[in-house]
C-alpha cells in the first residue's frame, strides 16, 4: 500500500513539479549563471566566468548613493508605519465596537484592489493642477499647494504613504487573526489583578502575539522590498531617481536600458537578501507547521 | 481586549479618520468618474459632482477599448486560475492525505518558491519565453498564464493540503471500502467536503492574475493585447486630462474583484495564516 501510495503520490506532483521547475526553478538556476557571464542585449549568457556584472553595479554612484539608502528608507519606513497603524486597527476590530463588519469590509478594500489601479487613483489625486488634493488644499486657501511627485522628498514620501495604504489590510488581518486566538480569560485574569488597558496590551496581547507579529514583520519586509507597481506607477522612479528603489531600478536597467547582465546581477543580490528573510521565516513558522500537517 | 466603555468610545473616535483615509480614494474615484469634461479639471475642486454624468461609464467604452482589454483580463485569470486549480487539487490531495518519503521536504520546497518575487525572475522569463516565441501576439497569454500561475501555486498547495488534511481518514476509507478508486474518492467525497478550499484556492487565483501587473507589462507585445492592469494607467499619459474616463474605467475594473474578494476572504486568511495563527 505504501508503495502504490507513492507513486501515486509522484504521478499527483508531477503537473506542479513541472510548472514550479519552468518557471521558479529554472529561471533562478539561469539567473545565477547569467549574473557571472557575459551577457549581450539579447539576455543570452555568453563567456562564463566574470564579475563584471557585479562591479558595474556596485560602480554606479546612482546605485550605492541614492537606489540602495532608498530601498532600506522604503522598506523600513512602510513596515514599520503599516505595522503601528495596521497593530491599532486589529485591536479596534478586535472589539465588538458597533459597526464592526462595515469597518472590516472597508479595511480590506485595498486589499482587493489592483495595486496599480491604486496607484493610478493616486497619481490623479497627487496631479499638481487637476487633482482633488491640490484642489482642496487651494479650496481651504492655500495659494500654491505642492507639485507632490515632481519634488523629490515630497514624491519620497508620498509613495511611502501609498506603500503603508496598500499594505494595512493584509497586516490588519494577519494580526487580527492572532488577536482573535487570545483567549479571554486570559484579559479577565489581568483585569481581576488591578491591570489597566495598557498593560494588558503590553503584558497578555504582546508576548501572545509575538509569534503572529514575526510572520507579519518578516512577509511585509519580502512584500514592500519586492513592490514594484505603486512606485512604477506613481513616478517611474523620479525625479532624478529619487524614489528608485532596487526592484524598479533592476526592471528599468534590464528591461528598459537593456543592460541584461547588469539586471541578473541585481536579481542575484535581491534573491539572496530575499533568501536570508525566507530561511527566517522558516525557521520561525515553517517548521512548525509542516509537523501539523 | 475587553476595553471598558469609555475606551472602547475612544477606539471608534480613532478608527473614523483610519477608515476615512482608506476610503478617501475610493470616494474620489466615484466622483471624479461622474463628473464631466470640465468640471474634472476646473480650477475649483468639487467633492460632489455639480451636475452627475452617469453616461461616463458607457462612454468610456468608446473612448478606450475598454472591452477588449476586460476581455483580455478575464482570459488570463481564467487561464490562471484553471492551471492553479489543475496543479494544486492533485498536489494538496497528495501532501495532504497520502504518506510517502519526502513528504515534508517538498512542503518545504513548494514553501520556498512563495518567496521569489516575480521581479527576480522576469529577466530570466522574458528571454526564455522570447527564445520559444511566446511573446509574440496572442501567444503572450500563454506566457502570462504559465508565471501567474506559478507564482499562485504554492500558496493554493498549502491552501488545499490544509483542507484536505482536516478529513478524517474514516471518511475516505469508507468510500474506498465502497468500491471507489482513489480518484473516485477525491472527486465524489473530498472534494465536495473541501468545497470551500476550492472556492477559495480558485478565486484567489483569478483575483491574484486579474491583477499582476508586472508579467503583464514586460510580456504583453501590443495594446490590443494589455490587460486593464496595463492598458488603464497607460491612458494617464496618453490621455492626461481624461481623468473623468480614467477614473470611471478603474471602478469598473476594481468592482469585479472586490465583490468577490469580499466573499472569501475569511477562508483566505485561514491559508495566509496557515495554521501558525489558529
Amino acid at each position: 500500500m505504501k508503495r502504490r501510495d507513492t507513486l501515486l503520490a509522484m504521478i499527483l506532483l508531477a503537473p506542479s513539479a513541472a510548472l514550479l521547475i519552468g518557471i521558479v526553478f529554472y529561471p533562478i538556476l539561469r539567473t545565477f549563471y547569467a549574473s557571472v557571464c557575459e551577457v549581450d542585449r539579447k539576455g543570452i549568457p555568453g563567456r562564463f566566468g566574470t564579475l563584471e556584472n557585479f562591479r558595474a553595479i556596485f560602480g554606479s554612484d546612482v546605485f550605492v548613493h541614492d537606489i540602495l539608502p532608498q530601498t532600506l528608507i522604503w522598506t523600513v519606513v512602510v513596515v514599520a508605519g503599516t505595522l503601528v497603524i495596521s497593530m491599532f486597527v486589529a485591536v479596534a476590530l478586535n472589539e465588538h465596537l458597533p459597526g464592526r463588519r462595515l469597518m472590516r469590509a472597508v479595511v480590506l478594500l485595498p486589499w482587493a484592489t489592483a495595486l496599480v489601479i491604486s496607484a493610478a487613483i493616486f497619481r490623479w489625486m497627487l496631479h499638481p493642477t487637476q487633482g482633488p488634493i491640490n484642489g482642496l488644499l487651494r479650496s481651504w486657501g492655500v495659494d500654491a499647494p505642492p507639485a507632490w511627485l515632481a519634488t523629490p522628498d515630497l514624491a519620497f514620501g508620498s509613495v511611502i504613504a501609498v506603500g503603508i495604504w496598500v499594505s494595512i489590510p493584509f497586516t490588519a488581518t494577519v494580526l487580527l487573526a492572532g488577536l482573535q486566538a487570545i483567549p479571554d480569560d486570559l484579559y479577565e485574569a489581568a483585569l481581576i489583578d488591578g491591570a489597566n488597558a495598557w498593560q494588558r496590551f503590553r503584558m497578555v496581547t504582546l508576548p501572545l502575539l509575538r509569534p503572529v507579529l514575526m510572520i507579519a514583520v518578516v512577509l511585509n519586509v519580502i512584500y514592500v522590498f519586492n513592490s514594484f507597481p505603486i512606485i512604477w506607477t506613481l513616478t517611474e522612479g523620479g525625479p532624478a531617481n529619487q524614489t528608485h528603489i532596487i526592484v524598479t531600478w533592476l526592471y528599468r536597467t534590464a528591461i528598459w536600458n537593456r543592460e541584461y547582465g547588469q539586471g541578473y546581477a541585481m536579481a542575484v543580490l535581491t534573491f539572496l537578501f530575499l533568501m536570508a528573510f525566507a530561511i527566517t521565516y522558516t525557521l520561525v513558522f515553517g517548521r512548525e507547521e509542516v509537523e501539523r500537517l | 481586549m475587553m476595553a471598558s466603555r469609555g475606551q472602547r468610545i475612544l477606539l471608534v473616535v480613532a478608527m473614523l479618520p483610519i477608515l476615512a483615509i482608506i476610503l478617501l480614494p475610493y470616494l474620489l474615484m466615484l466622483s471624479g468618474a461622474l463628473k464631466s469634461p470640465e468640471e474634472i479639471v476646473a480650477r475649483e475642486y468639487t467633492v460632489v459632482p455639480r451636475d452627475p454624468q452617469p453616461q461616463n461609464f458607457v462612454e468610456v467604452f468608446r473612448a478606450m477599448p475598454l472591452a477588449r482589454f476586460f476581455l483580455n483580463s478575464t482570459i488570463i485569470a481564467v487561464g490562471a486560475m484553471l492551471l492553479v486549480l489543475t496543479c494544486a487539487i492533485p498536489a494538496g490531495y497528495a501532501l495532504g492525505r497520502l504518506r510517502f518519503p519526502g513528504r515534508r521536504a517538498v512542503l518545504f520546497t513548494i514553501l520556498m518558491t512563495q518567496m521569489f518575487s516575480p521581479i527576480v525572475l522576469i529577466i530570466a522569463l522574458f528571454s526564455q519565453f522570447t527564445a520559444y516565441g511566446l511573446l509574440e501576439g496572442w501567444k503572450c497569454f500563454i506566457a502570462l498564464i504559465l508565471a501567474d500561475a506559478a507564482c499562485r501555486l504554492a500558496f493554493s498547495i498549502w491552501l488545499l493540503t490544509g483542507y484536505f488534511s482536516t478529513v478524517p481518514r474514516e471518511v475516505e476509507e469508507a468510500a474506498l471500502i465502497d468500491g471507489c478508486t482513489r480518484p473516485q474518492a477525491l472527486r465524489r467525497v473530498l472534494l465536495p467536503i473541501c468545497k470551500p478550499g476550492v472556492v477559495t484556492t480558485m478565486i484567489f487565483a483569478f483575483i491574484t492574475a486579474w491583477n499582476e501587473f508586472v508579467f503583464a507589462l514586460t510580456f504583453v507585445p501590443s495594446d490590443e493585447f494589455r490587460p486593464l492592469t496595463v492598458a488603464i494607467p497607460s491612458f494617464i499619459g496618453q490621455y492626461g486630462a481624461d481623468w473623468h474616463l480614467l477614473m470611471a474605467a478603474a471602478l469598473l475594473a476594481t468592482l469585479p474583484v472586490v465583490a468577490m474578494f469580499l466573499l472569501v476572504e475569511k477562508h483566505l486568511v485561514r491559508g495566509l495564516g496557515a495554521g501558525a495563527i489558529k
